[in-house]
C-alpha cells in the first residue's frame, strides 16, 4: 500500500459522510434558499428569499436577539470560568472533588439545563418560592420575570450552566501547567498579583478561551432547544423563527426558512474563519 | 505578616467561590428530582404532595418505554458506525503528517461547531426522495453528522499519545499483524475508545431538533417525549423522564474518573 496515500484511504469513509451529509445538506439548503423549485418548473435561481427576510422586521429583530443571547452567554461564561479556574488552580484539600464538580455539567445534555432553569427560575418556580418563604416576594408576580421574558435571562442562565465549565476546564488545564511555571517566575521578578494576572496568566489563558468561546457563541447563536423551552413569545431566536417558517403549511415560506438557516451558517463559519485568522496572526 | 494575611484572604475567597460552585452545579437537580415524586406541587409550597404516579407511568407506559428503546438503539448504532469510521480517520490525523492535513482537520471538526439546522433542512428533500425521511435510518444518518467530529477529535488525542514503537517491537519479536493489533494496540487505546464512545453516545442521545426534522412522526426519541410533557405542563412526568435522560451522562461522569480527573495527563508522558 502506498504510504503516501494511506492516510487518505483511512480518512475516506469519514470524508464521505462529511461531504455527502454535512456539505451536501448545506448545499441543498443553499439551493432551496435560492428559490430553485424544479417541481413547479422553476429552474432559475434568485435572491428573493434573502431580500424578503432582510427587509422583514421579525427576522432582523431575531438576528439581533440571537446575537445578544450568544454574546451574553459567552461573555458571562468567560468571566465566571476565569474566576473559578483562578480559584482552583493551586493545590488544596478537596481539590479533586472541586474540579470534578467544575466539569460536571460538560456531558450533561443541555436540555436538562433548560429543564432545571424552567423549574427554578419561573415566577412560580423553586427560587421564587424560597423568596416567598423568606418574605421577600409575596406572590409569583413579585418575582422578576426571568423565563419567557424578552431579555432571555433564563436562556442565558441555561447556556451559562452548560458552557462555563467547558471554557473553565480548558483554562484551568493551562493555568495548572504553563500558568504556574510563569507565575512563579513573575513573582520572583517582583510582579504583584494584578500584574501577574494581567500580563502573565491572561495571555496564557487566551488560546483556551478563544477556542472554547467560539464554540459557545456558535451554539448560543444557532440554539433552538433552550430558547424554545425557556423563551417568550417575542422576540424569538433565529433558529426558532427559521424552523417555524419551515413548518408553515404554506410552502412558499420554505425558501425563506432555508435562507435564514444559511444566514446562521454563514455567520458561524465567518466567525470560525475570523478566529483562525486571529489565531495564526498571534502565534 | 502581610503575606499570611493575603493567603487567608485568598483561602476565604476560594471557599466562597467553592460554595457557590457546588450550589450552582448541583442545585438544578433538586427540583427535577422533587417534581418526579410529585402529584401536585403548587406555589408557594416547597414540598410537594408526594406520589409515585410519575415513576409508575414512566416504567409502565408503552410510549415512554418505546421512545427509551428508540433512543438507546439509535445512539448505539450511531456510536458503532462513528467508531468504525472514526477510528481510521483519527489514526490518519493522529499519526500521519500529510499535505492538506490542516484543512481536513478543520473540515472534520466543523459539524461540531456549525449549527446543523441548515444541514437537516437541506438534506430533508434528499432523504424524502430516498425514503430515509420519517424513518429510523434517516435519523441514524443525520446523527452521524454531529457525532463524528466528537468521535474523531476524542480518538485523535488517543492516537497522538500512542507510541507506535510498541507495535514495531512486537513485529520484530515475531508477532503477526493480527496478534499485534489484538495484544498491543487495542489494550493501549481501549480506554480512549470507551470514553470517546460514551461521549459520542451522549451527543446522539441529546439530539432534539435533528431527530424532529428528519424523524418525522414515526421516530420518537426520549428528548422529543420530554419536550412534549414539559410543553403540556406535566413537570412530574417531565422530571422523571429527565432523570432517566441524564443517566448516560452520570455513568460517564462517575464511571471514568481517570479521564476526568487528569484531563491532560492521560497523554502518555506529557505533563
Amino acid at each position: 500500500m502506498d504510504e503516501k496515500n494511506k492516510p487518505w484511504l483511512l480518512l475516506l469513509p469519514a470524508l464521505l459522510v462529511i461531504v455527502f451529509l454535512f456539505l451536501g445538506g448545506i448545499l441543498f439548503c443553499i439551493v432551496q434558499s435560492l428559490n430553485y423549485q424544479p417541481i413547479i418548473g422553476k429552474t432559475t435561481i434568485d435572491l428573493e428569499a434573502y431580500r424578503s427576510i432582510f427587509t422583514e422586521r421579525t427576522f432582523l429583530v431575531s438576528l439581533v436577539y440571537s446575537f445578544y443571547i450568544a454574546f451574553g452567554a459567552t461573555f458571562l461564561s468567560i468571566v465566571t470560568a476565569i474566576i473559578i479556574a483562578m480559584a482552583l488552580r493551586k493545590t488544596f484539600i478537596g481539590k479533586s472533588i472541586a474540579v470534578f464538580t467544575f466539569q460536571f455539567p460538560i456531558p450533561i445534555p443541555h436540555i436538562v439545563s433548560g429543564v432545571a432553569i424552567l423549574m427554578l427560575f419561573t415566577q412560580s418556580g423553586f427560587i421564587s418560592r424560597i423568596f416567598n418563604m423568606m418574605g421577600i416576594a409575596e406572590s409569583p408576580s413579585s418575582f422578576p420575570e426571568l423565563v419567557f421574558d424578552p431579555m432571555g435571562v433564563g436562556i442565558i442562565l441555561a447556556l451559562l450552566w452548560k458552557f462555563m465549565p467547558f471554557i473553565g476546564v480548558s483554562v484551568l488545564a493551562l493555568l495548572q501547567t504553563s500558568g504556574l511555571v510563569y507565575e512563579e517566575q513573575a513573582t520572583s521578578l517582583g510582579a504583584n498579583s494584578w500584574q501577574r494576572f494581567r500580563y502573565v496568566l491572561l495571555p496564557i489563558m487566551k488560546p483556551a478561551i478563544m477556542s472554547t468561546s467560539i464554540l459557545t457563541f456558535a451554539y448560543g447563536f444557532g440554539a433552538y432547544e433552550l430558547p424554545f423551552l425557556l423563551g417568550g413569545v417575542y422576540p424569538k431566536t433565529l433558529a426558532i423563527v427559521a424552523f417555524e417558517r419551515y413548518n408553515n403549511v404554506d410552502l412558499t415560506y420554505r425558501p425563506e426558512s432555508m435562507a435564514m438557516s444559511i444566514v446562521i451558517t454563514i455567520f458561524v463559519v465567518s466567525l470560525i474563519l475570523l478566529y483562525r485568522k486571529m489565531a495564526t496572526q498571534n502565534s | 505578616m502581610a503575606c499570611i494575611k493575603k493567603k487567608n484572604q485568598n483561602n476565604i475567597t476560594r471557599k466562597i467561590i467553592l460554595v457557590l460552585l457546588y450550589t450552582w452545579t448541583f442545585v438544578p437537580f433538586i427540583p427535577i428530582l422533587i417534581w418526579s415524586f410529585s402529584l401536585r406541587w403548587n406555589y408557594p409550597n416547597l414540598i410537594p404532595e408526594f406520589s409515585l404516579r410519575a415513576w409508575k407511568y414512566v416504567f409502565t407506559q408503552k410510549n415512554i418505554i418505546s421512545s427509551l428503546f428508540s433512543s438507546i438503539l439509535i445512539s448505539s448504532v450511531v456510536t458503532a458506525i462513528s467508531l468504525a469510521i472514526g477510528l481510521p480517520a483519527a489514526k490518519a490525523l493522529g499519526m500521519y503528517k500529510f499535505k492538506g492535513k490542516k484543512l481536513i482537520s478543520t473540515l472534520v471538526t466543523l459539524p461540531a461547531i456549525v449549527p446543523l439546522l441548515a444541514v437537516a433542512m437541506g438534506i430533508q428533500v434528499v432523504f424524502i426522495k430516498l425514503g430515509l425521511s420519517d424513518s429510523i435510518y434517516g435519523v441514524v444518518l443525520i446523527h452521524l453528522v454531529p457525532v463524528m467530529p466528537y468521535m474523531i477529535m476524542n480518538l485523535s488525542s488517543v492516537y497522538e499519545a500512542y507510541n507506535p514503537e510498541f507495535e514495531q517491537q512486537a513485529r520484530v519479536l515475531g508477532a503477526n499483524a493480527f496478534t499485534t493489533f489484538y495484544k498491543i494496540t487495542i489494550p493501549a487505546i481501549l480506554p480512549g475508545i470507551i470514553v470517546a464512545s460514551m461521549f459520542s453516545f451522549i451527543v446522539s442521545w441529546s439530539q432534539y431538533l435533528l431527530t424532529l426534522i428528519i424523524g418525522g412522526a414515526s421516530t420518537k426519541t426520549l428528548p422529543l417525549l420530554l419536550f412534549a410533557f414539559l410543553n403540556s405542563g406535566d413537570y412530574a412526568i417531565g422530571g422523571a423522564i429527565c432523570i432517566i435522560f441524564v443517566l448516560p451522562a452520570l455513568i460517564l461522569l462517575f464511571g471514568s474518573p481517570k479521564y476526568f480527573a487528569g484531563t491532560k495527563s492521560v497523554r502518555g508522558g506529557e505533563v
